[in-house]
């Protein structure tokens, strides 16, 4: 390193007003979910029809505005203008916003409309909610520290695929808030599940910044100097640390996750691990990433091996979250989708 | 002065050693992917092979030769099978020698600083500045102290003060922490897998019993417990939809006629006693008794039996008819909205399925409803779904059953063509001979003329009406004796605060050397960590600090 690099950086004291700008954003979750909730409280009784909840519609504009945000990030990749790529962001605030709100909603709904109410993260179609929500909000934080817009283009497509997943439950049947099966009733269980999607949601990021990488590499092979990718895709560097950094958050917590999981399931079965699919596939997603921590640990790999192993250690994710649960079966049938 | 450098202060040679070779193999990175990565592959089989099931099912999914095979080499077993456990073994073999080889290096690396090192030669980041600070070692000190540093030592060097600072003294610590908690996990389940067991017991209301069934593969071994258990009650609530919404049992442990210990155990919430654990995992029917009357519409008249026995219980009647008690339902709840998409839920309470085969009828499946003894209900074999019907009165219903008995009885004897008048006629016939008035044909006829067209329709030979019944329920007991998982929770403990370490710790040194004359700092840094980019911005950070220190009292 020389001393041309060490140009004086503000990212140290801006830090604290990202901070507080999520802050405000987290006040303002609340406060609207607030406001639904007084809103709504009188129209529920025992029964209410899934369509008919508050928290369906608001789910629906809030997928609208992430499709919009989605859009608007792929044309800042031609139309850089700040303007444009501080849409997207405001766009995709907003609709995380609007989910978070959404499932906040949907927990109260849960106690009017069942008889027994439940935190909105207990089937299929409200984590994947949760997972569409967290991937955004992940993804929005990274950029606020890096002022870099483009690279929403690469993670919201992620986004949209699970909006497709959640609208197809939707028209399955399998959406609307359910009664929980006893086994089900835990603390352990909202804890595993909360900390399993912050990992899932890193795993996202860290596969949108390994195709980022994949496309500018390729670019960069082929001797371009400009142009759209060359000027709007992060350096190579910075794809990488994206990617480093998004699994190493997400290594931890999914780590977490599954330790909480094993906690649940030696209270709810009487044993920590017992082989089921679901848990013999967090097995296997662990063990990606780990081989990707060693290697570039102790082997120093970066760059395109990297990327693809960031890809495809999504895949294994994505696998564990949903492949599990529609080709296998085993003791996690809450996700059984039918 | 101790000599500092990047590399091992214990720098590995080529050795003879077998040992040692064996050591550096077996950690070496190649051979800790491959194993790693074999761990995956080889899990992923056995969810994608069903396991622990009975032969039959293999050999029909399979066919007998693929079974055979797979059978020897234990697929159907794998996570106990032979090969796994030498996978594992040798992934727990090679994380501790991952431990041996780097721990002393490491170890090495988080004692305090022995002493002052000197400039390094190569570094990862050095640069000159003007600063206020150059004339003040100690205030530089405390400056550092507040970026995080630590550990500081000061000299003179050639004339001028130097200082060196270190922080993050054991960011190393991790990699015991992180792999010592994955040996520690492994090792915690081989205690569990050898000297634990988990298996299960079903226990009827007001029965006591020490035995544990545990799996052996697909089959099962007997275990006695050293005290009985006694399930003193068992009890289950229901959501409005009908499915289980909470269950729990009265268990009480007892030796003899003494009692030791008693609770409430419910999913979720186990009963714990000396290394034991009882979980709430299942119920079901213990035998309850059930009451029933039959109709046998094969014979003539349609002659009533009242049969009184328990679910599960099998009746045969010696010429090949048999009766099969299947399962009683407390609750069932349908959707009785007449509206498409809305749901309007109700109990109509109490069933019972019976399964009869005979040779003249094949195989059905009656369920009968207790408050609604007219719906008739049955599925034949091979139908996913019930037929429903309506025959209109009740099979218990002793008047309307004979006189249709002998309705059918007259019809069966008309000749040639069947018409109103026929009909009219053989009914009349029918209420004759059992002595009723003419005055109530208005009352019967219709409901037997539907009834009969009910009958010829589905043809079944028998009918139901469930008169009552006594439940006996069991709890499900899954018992469990896990020696290992005290130390699997403090592991994981350990593994998720090494984890941690290891990626947000970083060992910095910096060095400063303080030129008065000309008011600089020269300032050189080594730094280790996987993440270069926030070390870029340390470095930056430090430079501009160092440069125009913030007021530490604002
Ligand atoms: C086959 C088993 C394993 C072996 C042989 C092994 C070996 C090693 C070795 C030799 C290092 C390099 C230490 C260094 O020089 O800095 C290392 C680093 C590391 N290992 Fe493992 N490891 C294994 C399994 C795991 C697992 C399962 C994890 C999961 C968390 C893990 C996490 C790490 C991390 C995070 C580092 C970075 C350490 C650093 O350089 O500071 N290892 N491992």
């Amino acid at each position: 390193m020389n001393d041309t690099t060490l140009t004086t950086n503000n990212r140290y004291h801006a830090s604290s007003g990202i901070w507080s700008y999520w802050l405000g954003m987290l006040v303002l979750t609340l406060g609207l979910a607030g406001l639904a909730i007084t809103g709504e409280a009188d129209k529920l009784s025992m029964g209410t029809p899934f369509i008919e909840l508050l928290s369906y519609k608001l789910t629906g504009y809030a997928n609208v505005l992430l499709a919009a945000a989605t859009v608007v990030y792929i044309a800042h990749l031609w139309f850089t203008k700040p303007a444009v790529g501080k849409w997207a962001s405001g766009l995709a605030t907003a609709g995380a916003v609007g989910l978070l709100v959404a499932l906040l909603t949907r927990w109260f709904e849960s106690h009017q409309i069942l008889e027994e109410g439940h935190v909105p993260i207990s089937n299929l179609y409200e984590v994947s909610i949760f997972f569409t929500a967290l991937t955004t909000v992940i993804y929005l934080v990274l950029e606020s520290f890096s002022r870099n817009r483009h690279p929403g283009a690469f993670v919201m497509p992620i986004v949209i695929m699970a909006i497709v997943f959640e609208l197809w439950l939707v028209s399955k049947g399998n959406a609307g808030p359910q009664n929980l099966v006893p086994a089900l009733k835990s603390y352990w269980m909202h804890a595993h599940v909360l900390a399993n999607f912050i990992g899932y949601g890193a795993f996202a990021v860290a596969c949108g910044g390994g195709v980022m990488y994949l496309v500018r590499h390729r670019a960069e092979a082929q001797g371009r100097t400009d142009g759209m990718v060359m000027r709007v895709l992060p350096s190579l560097t910075e794809a990488d640390t994206l990617m480093y950094r998004a699994i190493a958050i997400g290594f931890i917590t999914f780590t977490i996750a599954t330790i909480l999981g094993a906690a649940w399931a030696y209270d709810a079965w009487g044993g920590y691990w017992s082989w089921d699919p679901k848990e013999t596939w967090s097995l296997i997603v662990w063990i990606t990433y780990a081989i990707y921590l060693h290697l570039r640990f102790v082997k120093g790999w970066a760059g395109t091996r990297m990327a693809w192993w960031a890809i495809l250690g999504f895949g294994v994710t994505l696998f564990c979250f949903i492949g599990v649960n529609m080709f296998l079966s085993g003791l996690h049938s809450y996700g059984q989708v039918s | 002065m101790a000599i500092d450098t990047q590399k091992p202060s214990h720098p590995e040679g080529a050795s003879n050693n077998v040992l040692v070779r064996l050591v550096r193999l077996l950690s070496s990175m190649p051979v800790a992917v491959s194993l790693l990565c074999l761990v995956a592959l080889a899990s992923m089989i056995g969810t994608i092979l069903v396991q622990n099931r009975e032969e039959d099912f293999y050999i029909a999914n399979l066919g007998p030769t693929w079974y055979k095979i797979l059978n020897a080499l234990d697929f159907f077993d794998m996570y106990g099978s032979w090969w796994f456990i030498t996978i594992m073994g040798l992934l727990v073999l090679s994380v501790s020698s991952a431990l041996l080889r780097h721990g002393p290096r490491f170890w090495h690396m988080s004692r305090p600083m022995q002493a002052m090192r000197p400039w390094p030669k190569k570094s990862d980041g050095s640069f000159t500045i003007n600063s206020p600070l150059a004339s003040d070692p100690e205030a530089t000190e405390t400056l550092l102290r507040r970026l995080g540093f630590s550990e500081f030592r000061h000299r003179e060097d050639h004339g001028k003060p130097l200082l060196l600072a270190r922080q993050g003294r054991f960011s190393k610590f991790g990699f015991f922490l992180v792999h010592g908690g994955v040996v520690l996990i492994c090792i915690g389940g081989l205690i569990t897998s050898q000297l634990g067991f988990r298996g299960v017991m079903n226990l009827p209301e007001h029965d006591s019993d020490n035995r544990v069934y545990v799996a052996d593969g697909n089959k099962y071994r007997t275990l006695q417990l050293p005290f009985q258990v006694r399930n003193d009650d068992f009890d289950i609530s229901f959501y409005k939809t009908g499915m289980p919404s909470e269950y729990s049992s009265q268990l009480t442990l007892h030796q003899d006629s003494k009692d030791i210990v008693s609770k409430r155990i419910t999913v979720n919430d186990p009963l714990r006693y000396q290394g034991i654990t009882f979980y709430q995992a299942s119920f079901g029917d213990a035998g309850s008794g059930v009451e029933f009357t039959i109709r046998d519409l094969s014979e003539k008249g349609f002659p009533e039996q009242k049969v009184k026995t328990e679910v599960n219980k099998v009746l045969e009647d010696g010429m090949g008819l048999k009766l099969t008690i299947k399962e009683l339902r407390q609750h069932n709840v349908m959707n009785m909205s007449q509206e498409e998409g809305k749901t309007k839920l109700s109990d109509v309470g109490p069933s019972l399925d019976i399964h009869l085969s005979s040779p003249s009828s094949g195989n059905l499946t009656y369920r009968v409803y207790m408050s609604y003894p007219h719906m008739l209900a049955f599925g034949r074999t091979g139908a996913s779904e019930m037929t429903y019907d309506d025959l209109g009165f009740s099979p218990a219903d002793t008047l309307r059953m004979e006189l249709l008995g002998a309705y059918l009885d007259e019809v069966s004897k008309i000749e040639g063509e069947r018409g109103p008048d026929q009909n009219r006629a053989a009914f009349a016939a029918a209420m004759k001979s059992l002595d009723l008035p003419i005055s109530r044909a208005a009352e019967l006829g219709p409901s037997i003329a539907i009834a009969e067209q009910v009958l010829r329709k589905h043809k079944l030979p028998m009918l139901f009406s469930f008169t009552g019944f006594d439940p006996k329920m069991y709890t499900g007991l899954q018992v469990a004796r896990d020696p290992g998982s005290p130390l699997v929770w403090s592991a994981c403990a350990l593994l998720v605060i090494g984890l941690y370490m290891m990626i947000y710790m970083h060992e910095k040194r910096v060095w400063i050397r303080f030129n008065k004359e000309q008011q600089q700092l020269e300032v050189c840094a080594l730094l280790s960590g996987k993440d270069k980019h926030p070390l870029n911005s340390t470095l930056a950070h430090l430079q501009q600090e160092l440069s125009a220190p913030t007021n530490t009292t604002s």
